[in-house]
């Protein structure tokens, strides 16, 4: 079975690791031997691992290298300020305010193709001034509209200053998604107390209480410290409310809700499998389904067809309404993939089934949806007459990946690259002519990239991308079915997968390819390596080694079930664990305001 | 400009849904001379950029330094040539080294003049990655030293800005650190004039509630600070820096309208929150001229003395249907010199990014400052993040400038640069504010102020 073949490779991966590491450390150690000869004997124990293990029917169980039970290795855990969508779907579930106010903030730096890496994102002036708005917004129209979702009393029956602390307490337990402490409530309350003092204006003082929190870094950062690290390794095991809003956010791009919060109160998430519980739970609920498009729309690079401009005189029926319908298609497939299929990544990928309204089966030259229709008009359509195959052939990928005027094998090729194959190829050299050859009566768009693979300075790059775009060559730059290319040829979609572990090969066309790639390694890696990115804000490092192999071993255990991998990820040293802080004490320079 | 009605404005804020305080405006005062120097009025410095290099063909003068004769791009400059210095000849040298492919390192190098960080955010050219700018952009430097006392330290305006990375971002509050533009002219309008002329006595009781929270607000940040780990300690020092940035401007009033100072009214239909069209490829320009309408204000109110004006992207793909174009920028800008049609069509876009920046200059002029105009006492830096588009060139980058910073500048002249970098412009630029700095960017390639340009 193809699928336990990882183990081998994931022994090679650890392997040269490990290799790497011990190199550097003889390279340091002035007794040591030449550090190639060490190189040398650890590279024929790899081999000998690749030369004896069996491709037959019973592979080797994976050995989960030694040294990860030596330690625990949770790798860095930035602090996060939390995303405008976050924001958003936390004020909706935390005040009922579904005006999606976060959207006036600016828009997240994007890194390594997420909206939510801790390292790139930054605030300045404008940032703190739209939390204030929106903070202050929020608060009048609560105390003006619905006084029952922040206050549980009333001051006028059981006095200001005691209602005050019952909504400070309560509240700010959902406001910071964790109990307040006795200082911080204290603090607030005496801040109330003093604002009362002045005017005895309730509303006034507590609305400024309010405002302060969601202001307060408590609220708009998701800040762990974890248990005391009472053995001294450096690790600390997160708080029972941290994995709360881990597996809130990760799952529903929110808060918890009180069932989490309870969960945590009580203990039961101080246990991977109570972990597990509640991870399960929470992807019942339809907001999953949402976390789960936030994250696969990014990853397929679906959210830039809003962008993408088509040339009108080659392309005059696309227009917004199409767009919407691609993005409709691929948001509905890779849920009901996910939540209503099989579930697992193969199917997903590969599917001989997709859904579609009426209009974009027409587009697209395949009979109409069968079965039960949504309210759009969406339902199952049948791929099966082998013309396209799961997310590989989506209308929105096939747009996105094109030109204004004709396809392009070159973006389609590298989109397979680094977003399913995780491999990162460098942009043209600086001083190229990247205009795509033009079209041209009698040519093939093979004949028209034919450069690309005769000049030794271009065919190093795209031989990793051209002869997988070329298999897309059946896709206009609409996404729709062709015979005949823009030139006026043939299409020859066939083309060659290189450059995997697993994976090469020719390829007939790209139902041939996505249906090759949906049981690769490579790619099964790829996708849980996107999904650990997201999941932690961060690039996998050298530190994850022992968390990659464990949502390795689980996603393979799982049979490639995706609920199965985004369960594991939350089973993982990663997700369980943090560094201790070491704290950077330099006096935080005073400034004279804060003497006031 | 100076006749808008007060009942415009007042609609305007109604039907944005902003914050009508119906009661008298404050009297008129003149404005307080807290300039330095000769003029009683400030300096003020402006960034507009516009994307994926020119045609240098078209964009070159002919003639001679004060005879010179505007090339097609450039002529509808031609109401303010003597308030322009068209600068041929200089290079982004420094954006031949360190990370980045050629938009990258051409718009982060743009304002900065040093390197790119080898971070690990953006795939980049060179075998790698590449991280944010490497240093401050030349407008906040001058921010830092001339918008001190102003509402605003700056004002960063974006015109249909796509993408939030290094291709996108150009402003920098020091290496890492992006200032993002804001696209949206009303969100923009309700930032920078929601207290001019409100209720004096309402707004001191919003100023008092706001300080006491953002107080409370800023401890709390501080605290953390010495509990957390380095990389944390710069991100929410970042964000104390900021509180302390907008708790401090709290205090500043604003003069209130004037005779200089008059607030803009928007076509409804940009400034309308719903449907919100302002990033809509048929409303660039119209987004655009919103937005330079509320910079005029913005500088003429002295609400703040820097700000820049960003039309999409490096790499922009704006397809410039007004113009009969069907093609996106970045794609006709590949095309090879000797592609006529693609040529045709680039001297058109540029010689409407022209028009634009000839509208900026008539709403800067259409302000009396005294003797003189606003854009006498202001300098606009146009620079694009390429020379040409085709090779990705960052030599002989088309810069122009308008306004003599106050007499500064030696205006009306057009002037050739034999291999002199931008870091030198720059600096020119920063001494022109009145800010005392002997270099710029990476010190190995500032080599002094451009003299010639000085008047």
């Amino acid at each position: 079975m193809r699928a336990n073949q990882w183990r081998d490779r994931s022994m090679v991966v650890l392997s040269t690791l490990v290799l790497s590491l011990a190199v550097s450390a003889c390279g340091d150690d002035q007794d040591g031997g030449p550090p190639t000869d060490s190189a040398g004997t650890d590279m024929l124990d790899v081999d000998v691992v690749e030369d004896t293990a069996p491709d037959t029917a019973e592979p080797a169980e994976p050995i989960r290298p030694a040294h990860c039970s030596d330690k625990l290795s949770p790798g860095p855990a930035p602090s996060r300020r939390l995303t405008r969508t976050e924001y958003n779907h936390t004020v909706a579930d935390l005040l009922g305010i579904t005006t999606d106010p976060g959207n006036r903030f600016p828009p997240e730096e994007e890194t390594l193709g997420f909206d939510n890496n801790a390292s790139s994102r930054n605030v300045t002036q404008i940032h703190v001034e739209r939390y204030q708005e929106a903070a202050e917004n929020m608060v009048s129209e609560m105390l003006a509209t619905n006084r029952a979702q922040v206050l549980k009393c009333d001051a006028d029956s059981v006095g200001a200053l005691l209602c005050a602390e019952w909504t400070i307490r309560d509240f700010g337990k959902l406001c910071f998604r964790r109990p307040l402490t006795a200082v911080e409530q204290a603090r607030y309350w005496d801040f109330f107390g003093a604002l009362y003092a002045e005017d005895n204006d309730f509303d006034r003082a507590i609305g400024m209480v309010l405002e302060v929190m969601l202001q307060s870094p408590q609220f708009l950062y998701r800040l762990e410290v974890g248990h005391e690290d009472a053995d001294g390794d450096g690790v600390a095991a997160l708080t029972s409310f941290e994995i709360a809003s881990r597996l809130s956010y990760l799952l529903w791009n929110s808060m918890p809700d009180d069932y989490l919060l309870a969960a945590a109160e009580v203990g039961s998430l101080d246990t991977p499998e109570g972990i597990a519980v509640e991870a399960r739970r929470l992807l019942e609920n339809p907001r999953a389904r949402r976390a789960s498009l936030h994250f696969h729309r990014q990853w397929l690079q679906v959210d830039d067809l809003a962008l993408v401009h088509k040339d009108a005189d080659v392309f005059p029926e696309y227009d917004a309404a199409l767009r919407d319908r691609m993005t409709a298609e691929t948001e509905r497939f890779v849920t009901h993939a996910i939540f209503e299929g099989t579930g697992d990544l193969p199917t997903l990928l590969a599917a001989d089934y997709t859904i579609a309204d009426a209009t974009l089966a027409a587009h697209y030259g395949v009979s109409p949806p069968t079965g039960e229709l949504d309210e759009d008009g969406f339902g199952r359509v049948s791929l099966e007459g082998g013309q396209r195959a799961g997310l590989f052939t989506h209308g929105s990928t096939m747009t996105v990946q094109s030109k204004p005027n004709q396809s392009s094998p070159v973006l389609r090729g590298k989109w397979v690259r680094e977003q399913l194959l995780c491999d990162h190829l460098d942009p043209p050299p600086a001083d190229v002519d990247i205009t795509p050859p033009a079209v041209e009566p009698g040519l093939s768009t093979r004949e028209r990239f034919r450069q690309h693979s005769d000049d030794p300075a271009c065919s190093g790059c795209h031989n990793k991308m051209d002869p997988l775009g070329f298999t897309f060559e059946n896709y206009d730059a609409l996404g729709r079915w062709r015979t005949i290319d823009e030139g006026g040829s043939p299409v020859d979609p066939t083309g060659e997968v290189l450059f995997t572990w697993d994976a090469d090969g020719p390829v007939d066309n790209a139902v041939d390819m996505a249906q090759t790639l949906a049981q690769s390694e490579q790619v099964h890696d790829c996708y849980i390596k996107q999904w650990f990115r997201y999941t932690h804000a961060r690039d996998v490092t050298f530190a994850d080694e022992c968390n990659m192999f464990d949502l390795r071993k689980a996603f393979y255990d799982a049979e490639l079930d995706i609920q199965s991998l985004l369960v594991a990820l939350t089973q993982t040293e990663a997700f369980r664990y943090r560094p201790v802080a070491d704290p950077d004490t330099t006096p935080v320079p005073e400034e004279v305001q804060d003497g006031e | 400009m100076a006749n808008n009605s007060r009942f415009g404005r007042r609609a305007f804020l109604r039907g944005a849904g902003g914050v009508v305080v119906a009661l008298p405006f404050l009297s008129s005062l003149a404005r307080p001379a807290r300039a330095q120097g000769t003029s009683v009025f400030p300096k003020r410095f402006i960034v507009f950029f516009s994307p994926n290099g020119t045609v240098r063909k078209h964009w070159r003068p002919f003639g001679g330094e004060r005879t010179f004769q505007l090339g097609s791009i450039l002529e509808p400059l031609e109401p303010h040539r003597d308030q322009l210095l068209i600068l041929k000849g200089i290079n982004m040298t420094t954006a031949k080294n360190g990370p980045g492919d050629g938009h990258q390192t051409g718009m982060g190098h743009m304002l900065t003049a040093r390197e790119l960080l080898t971070g690990d955010l953006f795939e980049g050219g060179g075998g790698g990655f590449v991280g944010w700018a490497g240093g401050i952009s030349a407008d906040q430097e001058i921010a830092n030293h001339i918008g001190q006392t102003t509402k605003f330290k700056s004002l960063e305006f974006g015109v249909q800005v796509h993408g939030s990375n290094v291709w996108s971002r150009m402003c920098y509050l020091g290496a890492n650190q992006p200032l993002p533009p804001e696209n949206d002219p009303r969100a923009m309008f309700d930032r920078v004039f929601k207290d001019v002329d409100a209720d004096p006595a309402a707004l001191a009781r919003i100023r008092t509630r706001r300080k006491s929270v953002l107080d409370m607000v800023r401890q709390e940040y501080k605290a953390l600070l010495p509990t957390v780990d380095r990389f944390d300690r710069q991100k929410l020092d970042q964000h104390l820096t900021a509180i302390r940035e907008v708790e401090k401007r709290l205090d500043i009033e604003t003069t209130g309208v004037t005779d200089y100072c008059t607030v803009p009214s928007l076509p409804p239909d940009i400034a309308a929150p719903e449907p919100s069209i302002f990033m809509e490829p048929e409303r660039f320009g119209d987004a655009g001229r919103a937005q330079m309408d509320i910079l005029v204000s913005s500088l003429a109110c002295d609400l703040t003395r820097v700000a820049s004006i960003q039309w999409s992207q490096s790499v922009s793909q704006h397809v410039f249907r007004n113009l009969g174009i069907t093609s996106g920028h970045h794609d006709l800008s590949h095309e090879p010199d000797d592609a006529e049609d693609a040529q045709d069509k680039l001297v058109q876009i540029n010689r409407w990014y022209a028009q634009q920046f000839a509208y900026l200059l008539d709403k800067l002029s259409s302000v009396q400052e005294g003797d003189g105009t606003l854009l006498d006492n202001t300098v606009v830096l146009w620079c694009n993040e390429l020379g040409k588009g085709n090779s990705h060139t960052r030599d002989d980058v088309p810069y122009v400038l308008a306004g003599s910073a106050g007499g500064y500048l030696d205006t009306g002249r057009f002037l050739e640069f034999p291999l002199t970098n931008h870091n030198d412009l720059l600096l020119t630029l920063i001494q022109a504010m009145g800010v005392p700095a002997n270099q710029f960017g990476d010190p190995i390639y500032s080599n002094g102020p451009l003299t010639r340009l000085l008047a």
